[in-house]
């Protein structure tokens, strides 16, 4: 059965709650009168998984494909396929060039990996051959003495290497317009479904995928780094084996961008971002994120007296990317300073747990307990009739639903300026400039500023209400989601309706849908 | 957004290889060891005997003790690398409380089937009942002691071994004699049961104190049989292979009855057993350089490759692996090699020495030099399972074991100074086969240790 539109999620809807599973939510809420298929990408098909979503009766299929698929201990291939000489060659090629964060051949190197039946035979040729062995000496032997640790670098070499192109061999729904909500794998498959099919593909970035993967490799432990026992030299190893997984990510997103009709991002900051990274300008276009407004705007507007505790909201999940503990610090000084006021940590509490104790034990050791609370997920709508402000101190962030929340509900907002957020509390097109700020931008991790921030509103109510009465305005006028959905229904729509059927040749081993 | 392709926590693996390294250095002991010790063993039994008993009671003992260690050896071999593997893994692990389980466990399958097996034998032995009852209880014995010294060897625990042996033997030593001199031949046999009953109690004792744990029985080294039914066929078709041309010749045309289906041929027996105690010195020299020189540069290479070495440092460590290897071998060589030489010159003196007819000089030379080809085929097949290289090793084996009975029965039909050329070639043609293999394999050393470290979340 063919769907209209198959969405191509990593890591997010429905089995991860986050800014992007929200607008998944939103897309599916806003056209049932599509049908649509949903492609989950994971990580390995043991993590157990929860869907933290209803999935609405337009979804037609669901269907998992792991990034980690490997064959049972012991379960070997007798028979692997013997390649071309021509056919080594692409491989090579393909893996070089993801080494070296290039664009690598999808349309020569899937037909090759298709007719590879099984894990076990996809590790028979890829892995344990004596070609692919000399592939990797002779990659290896390249990079020049470098005095690289080979035990890593082969380690290294399996999982960049392995997991996008047994992915590519994945079984993809039978749909008619491909749209990934990320690069990375799903912009890969993205490409793949456009690369076998024709399909037109269409990509909606939220983050900048490759620049989040930068942050978590900078700030990893389990990649190689250095060496105790003296063998390497130091400065030179400390990054090679990141860079490398940074260019995987990167030659990912090219392959991503070279493939696919439509670029979509939130803003333009992310728009510049995508082409430096080689995505079209001229395919390029932005649709931010929306909410719907009549929700929001029926939250009176808050007006507090000076000597009221102030409240404080941040909105998000509790993990690194969202730098909690800037805030727990600035907190700090809000309370050294005697300011009255009382923070609400809302999200969800079970993504990074180590993170969430490091945080916990910083509450305990800034002495904060009593004016800090972890309500764990809650209903934000029900919340923000009680807050004063929203803050954000991410590291990161695309295009945060909070701010369009809290500022639709008549909010200020005190953000670090990532993202979005700058051109959202201070507009981004002329006319939005012109209604004024909705809160105020700080530098990342900086709890001073974020503090000084925080003070400046608590100290003037005034000031707060006129904020939040501008952030209504703002909402209302250019992050409907309504106004928002229907620009992507138009683009389905174009695409829907242009003429271009095709057919998915059969995945190996099953007939055609 | 959440990064799936890419998760913080341990996707790189470290494995460390020196699990495997223990295992083979067991494999070592244990196949070297029962075969000295029922050389030896035997032979200081006849000597002390010999003045108590008729010289035909004396044989059929010898007989029947005989075919006790090839029997147990063979048919224990099908169990030992499998259990070998099993242990070696639970002890990398750290996980001491599941040795003894293990062992109640192949203890009980051990003692089952070796009685099923000497039952069905001695039934048509055609031996008397108490020296068929001995035998049985002896086979049962000998099987659970080989057994039992896997274990301890696991656990290094070769001195609680030697002094178990050391008691047992005595003991049989001592109620052999006496069984000698009361009762014939059931009284040796018992008497010789009983130290052996004694001696595969002492490891089980042993065992248990060494290794304390929570639970009765743990069968899992089930799984490590089933998932190496190569290590089975390479324990016992190794073993076969070494008892094959005898055995041709006890049920050949050469055969000697001398009671029941107890076959014997003296000739080659007594020449065969001379030329294995020629080879003791290669024997001991070997399992010290094992230890030493070879060990700690092939633990070296691992522990270089652990440590995150680069590729040039890892080929080193290989070369220099492979110096200190050829360094062993050819000290080897020039030391068994010397002696083995000396031996077949000096054969005809050796002979009357030992005041054994002049007419065997041409067969004993042929045992010497099989032997010294025997003891490098053994040296460079656990050298081969060091380097990962079990599945030939068993190819190998059967290979040795079928062009061994093969060949021993050909020269049955040949002029009769072709005897004992069956062995001499089956051991020549296998070990040129193996060097082939076994260089071919050095040469892929790197390749093969790192692709076969398995991939799986």
């Amino acid at each position: 059965m063919r769907s209209d539109v198959c969405l191509l999620l990593e890591g997010t809807y429905p089995y991860v709650a986050g800014g992007v599973s929200t607008w998944v939510k939103q897309l599916l809420d806003a056209m049932p009168q599509l049908r649509f298929s949903i492609l989950f990408i994971g990580a390995n098909a043991h993590q157990p998984r929860e869907a933290k979503y209803e999935i609405p009766p337009h979804v037609v299929e669901l269907r998992e494909v792991f990034v980690h698929d490997y064959p049972t201990p012991g379960k070997r291939c007798c028979h692997p396929l013997r390649l071309s000489k021509e056919e080594w060659q692409i491989i090579e090629e393909t893996q070089m060039a993801m080494a070296q964060g290039e664009a690598f051949p999808i349309d020569k190197i899937a037909p090759i990996v298709r007719r590879w039946k099984t894990p076990e035979e996809v590790l028979a040729i890829l892995d344990q051959s004596r070609e692919s062995w000399e592939i990797r000496v002779k990659q290896y032997e390249a990079l020049g003495n470098q005095g690289l640790s080979f035990l890593h670098y082969f380690w290294t070499h399996r999982f960049i290497h392995i997991p996008p192109l047994q992915l590519l061999r994945a079984d993809l729904p039978y749909a008619r317009i491909y749209h990934a909500a990320c690069t990375g794998y799903a912009g890969m498959l993205g490409a793949l479904a456009h690369a076998l099919t024709g399909a037109p593909f269409l990509l909606t970035e939220h983050g900048i995928y490759t620049r989040e993967r930068r942050i978590e490799i900078f700030h990893s432990e389990w990649i190689h780094e250095s060496d105790t026992e003296g063998f390497l030299d130091l400065s030179r190893t400390q990054s090679y084996f990141k860079r490398w997984w940074t260019n995987l990510f990167l030659s990912l997103s090219r392959v991503a961008y070279q493939a696919a009709d439509r670029i979509f991002c939130l803003f333009e900051k992310n728009r510049q971002l995508q082409i430096r990274d080689g995505a079209p300008a001229s395919r390029t276009a932005i649709i931010p994120n929306g909410i719907d407004t009549e929700r929001f705007v029926k939250i009176p507007l808050r007006e507090r007296s000076r000597s009221e505790p102030f409240q404080i909201g941040f909105v998000g999940r509790v993990c690194a990317i969202k730098d909690v503990k800037t805030l727990l610090r600035a907190l700090a000084i809000l309370k050294a300073r005697s300011i009255a006021f009382h923070a609400h940590i809302l999200g969800p509490l079970d993504e990074e747990k180590d993170y969430v104790e490091e945080c916990r034990a910083l509450t305990g050791a800034l002495e904060l307990e009593k004016f800090v609370t972890y309500h764990g997920r809650v209903n934000v709508l029900s919340f923000l009739p009680r807050l004063d402000v929203i803050v954000l101190t991410s590291i990161s962030e695309g295009m945060p639903f909070v701010i369009l929340e809290g500022n639709c509900a008549g909010l200020p907002v005190v953000t670090t300026d990532v993202g979005a957020c700058r051109e959202m509390v201070e507009g981004r097109l002329p006319e939005d400039r012109k209604l004024g700020p909705s809160g105020i931008v700080t530098p990342v991790a900086s709890p001073a500023a974020t503090a000084a921030a925080l003070e400046k509103i608590a100290r003037n109510p005034t000031l707060q209400l006129q904020m939040g009465r501008t952030g209504r305005q703002r909402v209302l006028n250019y992050y409907d989601i309504r106004d928002v959905m229907n620009q992507y229904l138009s683009e389905y729509e174009r695409y829907l309706f242009a003429g271009r059927v095709s057919e998915i040749p059969p995945a190996p081993g099953e007939d055609a849908a | 957004m959440a990064g799936i392709g890419f998760r913080l926590q341990n996707i790189l693996r470290q494995e460390s290889y020196t699990g495997l390294i223990q295992a083979y250095v067991y494999a070592a002991v244990v196949s070297v060891g029962p075969w000295l010790l029922s050389i030896l063993g035997l032979a200081l039994i006849g000597a002390v005997a010999q003045f108590f008993v008729a010289s035909e009671e004396l044989k059929l003992f010898r007989l029947v003790v005989t075919y006790t260690y090839a029997g147990s050896l063979i048919l224990t071999g099908a169990i030992q690398m499998g259990t070998t593997r099993y242990l070696a893994d639970r002890v990398y692990l750290n996980d001491i409380k599941a040795l003894a389980p293990c062992y109640h466990w192949v203890g009980a399958i051990t003692i089952l089937g070796g009685g099923l097996f000497a039952g069905i034998f001695y039934t048509f032995a055609g031996l008397d009942l108490r020296s068929s009852v001995a035998g049985v209880l002896l086979f049962q014995a000998v099987c659970l002691t080989w057994m039992g010294m896997l274990f301890l060897s696991a656990a290094k625990d070769y001195i609680a071994i030697v002094r178990a042996f050391a008691l047992g033997y005595g003991l049989s030593l001592a109620s052999t004699g006496m069984g000698a001199l009361y009762e014939g031949l059931p009284g040796m046999l018992w008497g010789f049961a009983i130290g052996q009953i004694v001696l595969a109690i002492l490891l089980s004792i042993r065992i248990q104190v060494e290794f304390p744990t929570d639970r009765f029985s743990d069968s899992d080294v089930l799984e490590s049989w089933k998932r190496f039914p190569h290590l089975a066929i390479c324990g016992f078709t190794y073993n076969l292979g070494i008892w094959a041309d005898k055995i041709a010749f006890w049920a050949g045309p050469y055969g000697e009855r001398v009671r029941g289906i107890f076959y014997c041929m003296p000739s080659y027996d007594l020449c065969v057993f001379l030329g294995y105690l020629t080879i003791v010195p290669a024997m001991c020299l070997f399992l010290i350089r094992i230890e030493t020189a070879f060990y700690r540069r092939y633990s070296g290479l691992f522990g270089v490759i652990v440590r995150g070495a680069d590729l040039p440092t890892i080929r080193h460590a290989k070369e220099e692996m492979i110096e200190a290897l050829k360094l062993s071998v050819a000290r080897l060589l020039k030391t068994q090699g010397g002696f083995s030489l000396a031996l077949l010159i000096g054969a005809p003196s050796l002979v009357e020495y030992l005041g054994i007819p002049p007419s065997l000089v041409p067969l004993l030379r042929i045992a010497i030099l099989s032997s010294f080809l025997q003891v490098l085929l053994l040296i460079l097949f656990l050298i081969m399972l060091y380097l990962e290289q079990q599945r030939e090793v068993t190819v190998l084996s059967v290979f040795f074991a079928f062009s061994n009975g093969v060949l021993t029965v050909l020269t049955f039909f040949l002029d009769p100074r072709f005897l004992g050329w069956g062995y001499l070639l089956s051991c020549l043609l296998t070990l040129l086969i193996a060097l082939i293999v076994f260089d071919r394999g050095i040469r892929d050393l790197e390749y093969l240790t790192f692709t076969k470290q398995p991939l799986h979340t």
